[in-house]
């Protein structure tokens, strides 16, 4: 049985990292696609960098050892799709855009 | 862009059904908030209308009327944008009015039983004639009907449209295929069992499987009409994002459901299965907020209305944030264990409920509201709408905030710390996180409802103008004519 503070540090930790995990997907999406729309390289690299960071926060909730096996597997699993999303939707909006092209 | 005006085509019965459809829908909005505020109210002095309305009743009614108003919205939609699909007004109009104005009676007896009966013996006729008295699900057998009857003519309406117009497109097939499931999922409420976990589990199926998953694809359906109206977005391009997004919901939602069934005294299996697809249910709203931003960005965000683009996009950010964010931060069943049913719930609620089908019904009124007036204003564009906005947006971040903090108090303290006993719960309730947070939501409440009322002002006189323009211009050159 884990000890009450010990317990509650757990939770404190795990739910700022799942915040930020689940939150940080959705930043590098807005900035890489509004970085693309717009040709701004930069923007695109803004959003790249919460990719990264999010790929951080994954190795962050790894290192605190609150996740046995199965669930630190999974959550790279998960870190790793959310990080190819943006990138990914991007090109197949463009292939959905591209090939319906002057349809309206 | 400059402004310019067109004349307005006939509407269809269809169409006029669905302005009363948003003018009940904007009613019950203001009376959810009302119900809100007198709830907040008495979380701070809980003596407050407690032998006449309590907390309890409150919440019932804050709750009750914000499904009816949203769902009300959602379906005006359909209404709305249905003929114009089919090229045809909707087949079975008469039965949809004659329904629709029992659902706004059924509705205000309900409003009253609430108010007045509040509640009956533990017998079957309480059941059937006040109240079930399980959460949310609150509305007597009655009720249950009369809505399922009401979806199954809303329907038979869009299948007997679809068929006579000859023109089933792809929209059109989802939407049928979703309705069937709004009306089936929505009886597995009706089953009632006096064994706990088997009644849960299937309360679940409305709260989460009729809610998020056949809502969310309603409103992919409405979402994809809206971007043609508004941005020209070609067909083929928003049914084939349809189809991906149904597909990333209903493959992620249906089995995220198994994060309800964590503690509720099903196999264990759930916490896997539940957690699994969890962590994958902000995928479907990651490709939403990608498709928003392609098309609206695409544009220059350049818009025949401007409030609806608006309102498109924050429903793409919101419903990603509320629904995605504010659930995945408590899914995973390690933290679902000490958050579950804490006030994280109530935020996480909010802040999707808001981002998800508040948006969306606020898009679709304001398409509406620019093509009821005699002469329509392109783009259509008012100062008021950005207040609006800006209040409820403001205030619905604030009540969610804190919500998330007196959460976070009760899941740190009152669970974990704590372990859930009497003495963790008062030295929670007393501790500052808790109590400060019960004034903030009643303030941001209030910004809310202040955002409300300018938002029905402006849906009153957006776009006003141009006919009273037109009208002058005509009015000055008939008397220019006649020098």
């Amino acid at each position: 049985m884990i000890e009450a503070t010990a317990r509650a540090e757990m939770v404190r930790t795990l739910m700022a990292l799942e915040f930020a995990f689940a939150m940080l997907p959705g930043f590098y999406g807005v900035f890489y696609i509004l970085g693309q729309i717009w040709h701004r390289r930069w923007l695109s690299l803004v959003g790249v960098g919460f990719g990264l960071v999010q790929l951080a926060v994954t190795a962050i909730m790894l290192r605190t050892g609150y996740l046995d096996a199965f669930w630190s597997r999974w959550i790279v699993v998960v870190a790793l799709a959310y990080f190819i999303l943006p990138p990914a939707l991007w090109k197949l909006a463009q292939a959905i855009h591209r090939a319906n092209a002057g349809e309206v | 862009m400059s402004t310019m005006t067109s004349s307005r085509p006939k509407l269809y019965e269809s169409q006029k059904l669905a302005i009363w459809y948003f003018v009940v829908a904007m009613f019950l909005f203001g009376l959810q908030l009302v119900f809100g505020l007198i709830a907040a109210y008495q979380q701070l002095n809980p003596d407050f209308w407690l032998e006449v309305a309590p907390f309890m009743t409150n919440r019932t009614l804050h709750v009750n009327t914000l499904i009816v108003w949203l769902l009300v919205g959602l379906v005006g939609g359909v209404y709305w944008f249905l003929p114009q699909e089919t090229g045809r007004e909707v087949v079975g109009i008469k039965a949809a009015k004659i329904i629709w104005w029992v659902i706004v009676a059924g509705v205000l007896v309900l409003a009253g039983i609430y108010l007045f009966v509040q509640y009956g013996p533990g017998e079957h006729s309480t059941l059937w004639l006040f109240m079930e008295g399980r959460e949310y699900l609150e509305a007597p057998r009655w009720v249950d009907l009369a809505l399922v009857l009401w979806v199954a003519i809303f329907l038979y309406n869009v299948i007997a449209t679809t068929l006579a117009s000859r023109r089933i497109t792809g929209l059109l097939m989802v939407l049928v295929f979703d309705l069937v499931a709004l009306g089936a999922l929505y009886s597995a409420g009706m089953h009632y069992n006096i064994n706990v976990t088997m009644d849960q589990f299937l309360w679940w199926w409305v709260v989460h499987l009729w809610v998020e998953a056949t809502w969310e694809v309603l409103v992919g359906v409405l979402m994809a009409w809206s971007l043609m109206y508004l941005l020209g977005t070609s067909r083929k391009v928003v049914e084939t994002w349809l189809f991906l997004e149904v597909a990333l919901v209903f493959g992620t939602g249906i089995l995220g459901l198994g994060h309800h069934y964590f503690w509720i005294g099903t196999p264990e299996y759930w916490l896997g299965l539940g957690g699994f697809f969890s962590a994958l249910e902000p995928l479907p709203l990651v490709a939403m907020v990608v498709h928003a931003l392609y098309d609206a960005g695409s544009h220059r965000l350049t818009a025949v209305n401007k409030p609806a683009i608006f309102w498109l996009i924050a429903q793409a950010f919101g419903n990603f944030i509320g629904a995605g964010v504010w659930g995945f931060m408590q899914t995973l069943p390690q933290i679902n264990m000490y958050s579950h049913g804490t006030q994280l719930a109530a935020a996480h609620g909010h802040l999707a409920f808001f981002g998800a089908y508040l948006s969306t019904v606020l898009m679709l009124a304001y398409i509406v509201a620019q093509n009821v007036r005699e002469t329509i204003q392109i783009p259509l564009d008012s100062r008021w709408w950005k207040w609006a906005a800006g209040l409820m947006i403001f205030g619905i971040v604030g009540i969610t905030g804190a919500f998330t903090i007196s959460g976070f108090t009760q899941t740190l303290i009152e669970r974990a710390e704590g372990g859930s006993t009497w003495a963790a719960f008062i030295r929670t309730y007393t501790h500052p996180w808790y109590a400060s947070t019960l004034g903030w939501r009643y303030f941001f409440g209030w910004l809310m409802f202040i955002g409300y009322l300018v938002l029905v002002y402006d849906l009153w006189t957006i776009g006003k103008k141009a006919t009273h323009f037109v009208k002058a211009t005509a009015a000055a050159a008939a008397g220019g004519g006649d020098d």
